[in-house]
């Protein structure tokens, strides 16, 4: 039988609203949840318990303290440390930069406090993000079984000049030998599953809608992660027009969200697949910064090294540096070690 | 054209730069040097020259690390807090493996070896003959007898195993010299004598120490501790 699943619940507002609903509402279902008002709290929680899902606030600024970042930050640092760990961003303020940055840092999920969902509410839609999360820790990872890829890459774009674009980028820093394919949005959501058939998807596409197609094919795009991958290039908006889409395509879990106003895309572009190849059949690890690292408490049993490591005696130490040295000189003298 | 000097490392490397990562982590271990972690974590990461790293030590070392001597005293958060810290330790070695091209996985399958690395283990482990230089006895016999009540062990565990792999990659890369980079004296005190009773043993190999000093009692800088050097002459 699984135990209740942890959470930890950071937000600077406990008495907002939507904060207090959300919370009877996880307490209602039977989650235990630990809130904290302060990022450093919540960084010290995380040392100090396991938990299976975090609910994060990106803006902090009601209640500053020692730590310096936002709620993205955290994600990074959280997800860094163990790239299992399942962080739902949980925020009113989030500007399009936060989404493509969640996205990036792979979050499990990405909830605007005032979103309206199949759901319902926003608090609907974080319990299902929560109960999805939560699925997962009980259920089986697919991810153990790491294959080669196969050397052809997948380009779908609607825009055949983008399509050249990112094609002749990604060709200059390819192996020669690597195919790149290039599909109609509209032949492949006809085309058959294909996931063995590629090292990686790209989709390129400026906006997308909310209607039932276009999600669809978001869904199609991300199917069958991390085998291969999926990155997904399109427009930062900053609009009310385009949020519930890149909202979505930020919940579809992309390998990577790369912004196609951006003057530098094609290079993020190469350096994504880059990435992608590398993590191949895997989910992608992060480099934990020190401060991070130096905060786990964790302890190996004293002993552990004592198959390998004891100490000498002094003169013992000494005799033992003498004998090497002969040795590899007496080694070196009859020309062993030459190529 | 290669680079001449290679290296393969022992579990014992593993461990200690997992613990040059996370101060804390061998804190409290008398075994632990920090000192010599933080070199072992230079040699790895900065490291020019191709550095090995067997199939057979990444599992040791998962087994090492995540798997033994689980404390069943903690109730299950605590065993699974501990876990997620140790296994996000493993990702981080994990992510600086994949990440450096100087550092290489050796799996025993698309090596390319010419024989099983476990049958030149067989014939090592089997060897009457690795108890026949008495110098090398009277050491151990000292040692044994001031540390571990008489006790002693010479290819334990995986270490024959490690010098068949070190065999097999010396065997198939004979313009590169081959050094088995370990913690482990005993290995490193017997590894010349067994190159000597097995003389179809390559001779481009040697063995290091890592726990070592920088410099040899002439002064000179060990081999093992020079980074850049891709060209490595020994010193005369």
């Amino acid at each position: 039988m699984s135990t209740p699943a942890k959470i930890l619940f950071m937000d600077d507002e406990p008495t907002q609203t939507v904060v207090v609903n959300a919370l009877s509402r996880l307490r209602d279902e039977g989650y235990e949840i630990d809130f904290f008002d302060t990022m450093s709290a919540a960084i010290d929680a995380y040392y100090q318990q396991y938990y299976d899902v975090f609910i994060l606030d990106i803006d902090m600024h009601h209640r500053p303290d020692t730590a310096a970042g936002d709620g993205v930050k955290l994600l990074q640092r959280f997800v860094s440390l163990y790239n299992k760990t399942r962080v739902i961003l949980f925020s009113g303020a989030g500007t399009v930069t936060h989404w493509f940055a969640a996205a990036n840092a792979h979050c499990f999920g990405y909830v605007a406090k005032d979103e309206e969902g199949e759901a319902g509410s926003s608090v609907g839609v974080l319990l299902d993000k929560v109960r999805q999360a939560v699925e997962l820790r009980d259920g089986i990872d697919p991810g153990l079984t790491v294959t080669r890829y196969p050397e052809t890459g997948l380009i779908v774009c609607g825009d055949a000049a983008l399509a050249e674009q990112a094609m002749a980028q990604l060709r200059s820093a390819l192996p020669a030998s690597f195919r790149l394919e290039h599909l109609q949005p509209d032949t492949f959501m006809e085309s058959q599953a294909d996931t063995g058939r590629y090292a990686f998807r790209v989709l390129i596409q400026p906006e997308f809608s909310t209607r039932q197609r276009q999600l669809a094919q978001i869904d199609r795009m991300m199917a069958g992660q991390p085998y291969p991958h999926s990155i997904v290039v399109c427009n930062a908006e900053d609009s009310n027009r385009l949020r519930k889409s890149i909202l979505y395509v930020a919940n579809a879990h992309p390998f990577r969200m790369i912004d196609l106003l951006g003057p530098k895309w094609l290079q993020e572009l190469q350096q994504a697949v880059s990435a992608a190849l590398l993590w191949h059949g895997r989910r992608e690890i992060f480099e934990a910064e020190s401060d991070a690292l130096a905060g786990l408490t964790v302890s190996l049993p004293e002993g552990i090294l004592d198959s390998w490591q004891d100490e000498l005696p002094a003169d013992l130490q000494q005799e033992l540096e003498h004998q090497l040295d002969e040795l590899n000189a007496a080694t070196d003298a009859t020309g062993e070690y030459s190529a | 054209m290669k680079p001449d000097v290679a290296y393969l490392i022992d579990t014992n490397i593993l461990i200690d730069w997992a613990c040059a990562l996370s101060p804390r982590l061998c804190g409290n271990d008398k075994w632990f040097d920090a000192k010599t972690a933080g070199r072992i974590r230079q040699f790895m990461e900065e490291n020019q020259n191709p550095v090995y790293i067997p199939d057979l030590v990444w599992a040791e070392f998962l087994g090492v690390f995540l798997q033994k001597d689980l404390d069943m005293s903690l109730d299950l958060p605590k065993l699974k807090l501990r876990f997620r810290d140790l296994s996000g330790l493993v990702d981080q070695i994990d992510n600086k493996i994949l990440g450096k091209p100087e550092l290489k996985r050796v799996s025993v399958l698309d090596a390319g070896f010419i024989r099983s690395p476990f049958a030149v283990a067989d014939e090592l482990a089997r060897d009457i003959q690795i108890l026949s230089d008495q110098n090398l006895l009277n050491w151990l016999k000292r040692k044994s007898n001031q540390h571990r009540k008489g006790m002693e062990k010479i290819l334990d565990g995986i270490d024959s195993a490690l010098i068949g792999y070190l065999y097999c990659l010396a065997e198939i890369t004979p313009g590169q010299k081959i050094h088995f980079y370990t913690s482990d004296r005993r290995v490193e005190m017997f590894f010349s004598h067994i190159r000597n009773i097995h003389q179809n043993f390559p001779r481009n190999t040697g063995v290091f120490d890592a726990r070592r000093p920088m410099q040899n009692l002439s002064g000179r800088p060990r081999p093992s501790h020079d980074l850049t050097l891709k060209n490595w002459t020994s010193p005369s």
